[in-house]
């Protein structure tokens, strides 16, 4: 199971159309470190490198780091089995539970 | 009335199985509602939830004293969409007792100690929609090929990578399936006789170059290329390469053909317990 901060990147660079080669480039990085990053379960690239890979990518560090410690920490009264929880976002959550309750008042 | 419950997900799979007899695909959805009326708390929905990232779920509806499935229509193909179903069925049969209130936790429970009750789920779901047997009378002796594993994914309604992993645990063959992102193998699954031939494919290890998942020259998929000693392993090997683009991702099946076929019996056979059996 890849990082959360792996999968941010991920999504990122498929949302922007680049290969990992191009990303890799871009980062000076090798591809495989760039694949260590995005699958890898913990991966600590070094604030310069992940400096690199945000600007690559069009965000801000800051928001690339937010997203890796975008754990579900909250008690969740509703939920019960989340299929990849590690991959669902609190939006996802929130959109699930309206589902859920219009079917627990539905006749 | 059944006296005990299964107690494992396989056992449940091949209860639900027998008691339904060999249609396929299986129609989860049809299980999912007549079985649990059973019980108090039955499946009482099945809904389409459309909501990126996310697969399916199971959750408790509390007010109306029962359970809903949600899953992805979107998931790209329907045999995925028949696998999560049977995923949260199974959750639904082998864990719900275990947390009748859902899971009111935090994270360590979420993210550390879900894992083995998904993969259970995954195990139920395997069982429920390929039994063992039928995928083993489906498969026989034939050369393993795209079409064949075509073939087999069709009959269960399930995605060509399920069916690649049950074949690597039903066959009698040195074979393994190795799934790699981006030219980096992801993980692997091998068969016994590879397991006892030692073959291992370390995640993060770089595709072969001489590889046929490397090479991304889909002509050579359907029955795929025949690769010396070397490529692979210390041995030949007939590769069959499945790509998809989408994911960045490549399949390969490998199928050591010269390292021979085990005897049945030397493959583990889970036997179903007698108190685990469905008994009227």
């Amino acid at each position: 199971m890849p990082s959360l901060l792996g999968i941010k990147i991920n999504e990122l660079r498929r949302a922007r159309g680049l290969t990992l080669d191009q990303l890799a480039q871009a980062t000076e990085s090798s591809k495989s470190y760039m694949w260590e990053i995005e699958n890898k379960e913990v991966t600590r690239p070094s604030a310069e490198k992940l400096d690199k890979i945000a600007g690559a990518l069009g965000v801000t560090a800051a928001f690339l780091i937010d997203a890796s410690q975008e754990r579900p920490t909250e008690a969740v009264e509703d939920t019960a089995f989340y299929r990849k929880y590690q991959q669902a976002d609190p939006g996802v959550k929130a959109k699930l539970k309206r589902i859920l309750d219009v079917l627990d008042d539905e006749d | 009335m059944m006296k005990t419950e299964p107690k494992t997900p396989r056992a449940w799979a091949n209860m639900l199985v027998t008691a339904w007899g060999p249609r396929f695909p299986v129609d989860v959805r049809q299980i999912a509602f007549e079985y649990s009326k059973r019980f108090n708390d039955p499946v009482l929905k099945i809904v389409e939830a459309d909501v990126s990232t996310f697969e399916g779920a199971l959750y408790p509806l509390r007010k109306k004293g029962g359970w809903a499935i949600l899953y992805n229509p979107s998931i790209s193909s329907p045999g995925r969409i028949n696998y999560t179903l049977g995923h949260e069925w199974g959750h639904y049969l082998c864990h719900r007792a275990a947390a009748p209130g859902g899971f009111e936790c935090g994270a360590t429970d979420v993210l550390g100690g879900n894992r083995d009750l998904e993969r259970e789920a995954d195990l139920f779901s395997s069982y429920l929609l390929m039994p063992l047997d039928d995928f083993r009378a489906q498969v026989g002796n034939q050369r393993m090929s795209l079409d064949l594993l075509r073939h087999c994914a069709d009959r269960y309604g399930v995605s060509l990578t399920a069916a690649a992993l049950k074949w690597t645990e039903s066959t009698r063959r040195c074979a393994a399936v190795v799934v790699a992102t981006n030219g980096f193998v992801n993980w692997f699954r091998r068969s016994a006789a590879a397991e006892r031939a030692g073959l291992f494919f370390p995640p993060g290890m770089e595709l072969p170059q001489a590889s046929a998942a490397a090479m991304g020259d889909v002509r050579t998929a359907a029955e795929g290329v025949d690769l010396p000693h070397g490529v692979w392993a210390n041995r030949p090997v007939r590769e069959v390469a499945i790509f998809a683009d989408k994911y960045e991702m490549t399949i390969s099946l490998l199928i050591f053909e010269d390292s021979g076929v085990m005897p049945l019996d030397w493959i583990e056979e889970e036997v179903e317990d007698t108190f685990e059996r469905f008994t009227r």
